[in-house]
């Protein structure tokens, strides 16, 4: 149980090591300076309420991630804009490397019914491993679940991406 | 190294947070990955346009948590004792000399071991009181009373005489938090109170997530002592009320509640 003067000054602290590269990640998934610029200053206080809850390690970059990708979720939520700004994204950033059918969807009624379909944990393993670049390792480490729960879950995906996909060829 | 690195690794080589063989990878891998390269130069450019105004924008994060900090608990919204309902009152300055004296006299002879009802309040010149913030409403902690994460606790004290203060809370598994002195130490002593009157102690106890029965206890003593020396008496003080000889004269308040 930390008092509110200690963990002031450490989210202080966390916020002048990490807030540029979680302004990068927030950009990366909001499209917006601004929106990632409020999204970062969301993240810290939410991290500030959140911090006897810290159980990470060594490391406060994972669990940063974390609430800076749900930070951005909630705005995009917010501004019900979920399925539009979503799919911006990952239609931008999925590198052609990127062998997931679900990220090689290039139709947006596609994404948007793939997105619209998914529950929040769902998207937020979509949003980190496509949009936030994290691997299936770092993924599972950001969220305290196995690798292979991320696997099963981005396999899954990629299954009602690929449903999706022939009922709009059949359409 | 076999395929790229993923863009969250790369940040993790920027902060410096790799192991050693990883990091020296990483640099091998950005200097012949134009990709990569590409990746590494987009992260810094945008940490670097957030760092121009790193400063601004720490002031408002600061201001945003004193915010959540008021919206919790300060000291202007901490209702003092003397504000209070006069039936809520356990120790009020005012008392009638001759009831007070009653009242001393009977403490005086009061066993160390308290009677099986946990209280807080009076116990011969020193009462405290432990107000709980949250979301917008305060009120104040009584024994069993259920508290929830996040609930902010502050410390209003009441001595008869200058001494010294030290508060803990102990959890389920006897697990020993100093909560004031806030940064205490094993050898660290009880923080020293200078004057007679009512103090509201610093700053606010923010509770974790843990659930279960808890336990605070506030001991005040005449005379300086050490924490450590305390300690190890916990589960006496907490269970029996048993206050350790070599402070006999302190007086001991434990309060009990539930976390949910």
């Amino acid at each position: 149980m930390k008092t509110v003067a200690e963990r002031t000054k450490i989210i202080e602290s966390l916020h002048r090591d990490y807030a540029g590269v979680i302004f990068d990640l927030c950009v990366r998934i909001l499209k917006d300076r601004s929106e990632a610029e409020d999204a970062v200053q969301e993240t810290f206080l939410n991290a500030f309420r959140a911090l006897d809850s810290f159980s990470y390690g060594d490391s406060y970059l994972p669990w940063l991630y974390r609430i800076g990708t749900n930070a951005c979720l909630k705005i995009i939520r917010t501004k019900k804009r979920k399925g539009a700004l979503l799919t911006d994204n990952i239609e931008a950033t999925h590198p052609d490397e990127h062998a997931d059918p679900a990220t090689r969807l290039s139709n947006r009624n596609q994404l948007e019914k793939l997105l619209d379909s998914l529950d929040e944990r769902n998207i937020e393993i979509l949003v980190s491993h496509h949009v936030a670049g994290m691997n299936q390792q770092e993924v599972a480490h950001m969220l305290g679940i196995s690798r292979r729960a991320v696997v099963k879950r981005l396999t899954k995906l990629k299954t009602i991406a690929k449903q999706f996909k022939s009922e709009d060829e059949d359409a | 190294m076999r395929s790229c690195p993923s863009r969250f690794t790369i940040v993790q080589y920027h902060k410096q947070e790799l192991p050693s063989e990883q990091n020296r990878q990483i640099k091998v891998h950005l200097d012949k990955c134009i990709a990569c390269k590409r990746s590494f130069k987009e992260i810094l450019e945008n940490e670097s346009i957030f760092n121009r105004k790193i400063d601004k924008h720490t002031q408002n994060l600061l201001t945003a948590i004193a915010h959540v900090k008021d919206n919790n608990i300060n000291d202007n919204n901490v209702v003092p004792i003397s504000r209070l309902a006069k039936s809520q009152r356990r120790w009020h300055l005012y008392v009638p000399i001759a009831a007070a004296a009653m009242l001393t006299l009977a403490l005086y002879f009061l066993p160390y071991k308290s009677t099986p009802q946990i209280d807080m309040g009076y116990k011969g010149g020193f009462a405290a009181t432990v107000v709980a913030k949250r979301d917008t409403h305060q009120f104040r902690v009584e024994n069993d009373n259920t508290l929830r994460e996040n609930d902010a606790l502050q410390f209003v004290i009441q001595t008869a005489t200058a001494g010294n203060i030290y508060i803990f809370s102990v959890d389920t598994k006897m697990q020993i938090t100093p909560l004031y002195p806030f940064n205490a130490s094993g050898d660290s002593s009880a923080f020293p109170i200078d004057s007679p009157g009512e103090h509201t102690l610093d700053d606010s106890i923010v509770l974790d997530s843990s659930k279960g029965t808890e336990y605070i206890a506030i001991l005040f003593s005449p005379t300086p002592f050490k924490i450590d020396s305390v300690n190890q008496y916990t589960r006496t003080i907490i269970e029996q009320h048993v206050i350790p000889k070599h402070i006999k004269d302190a007086q001991l308040t434990v309060l009990r509640f539930k976390k949910e």
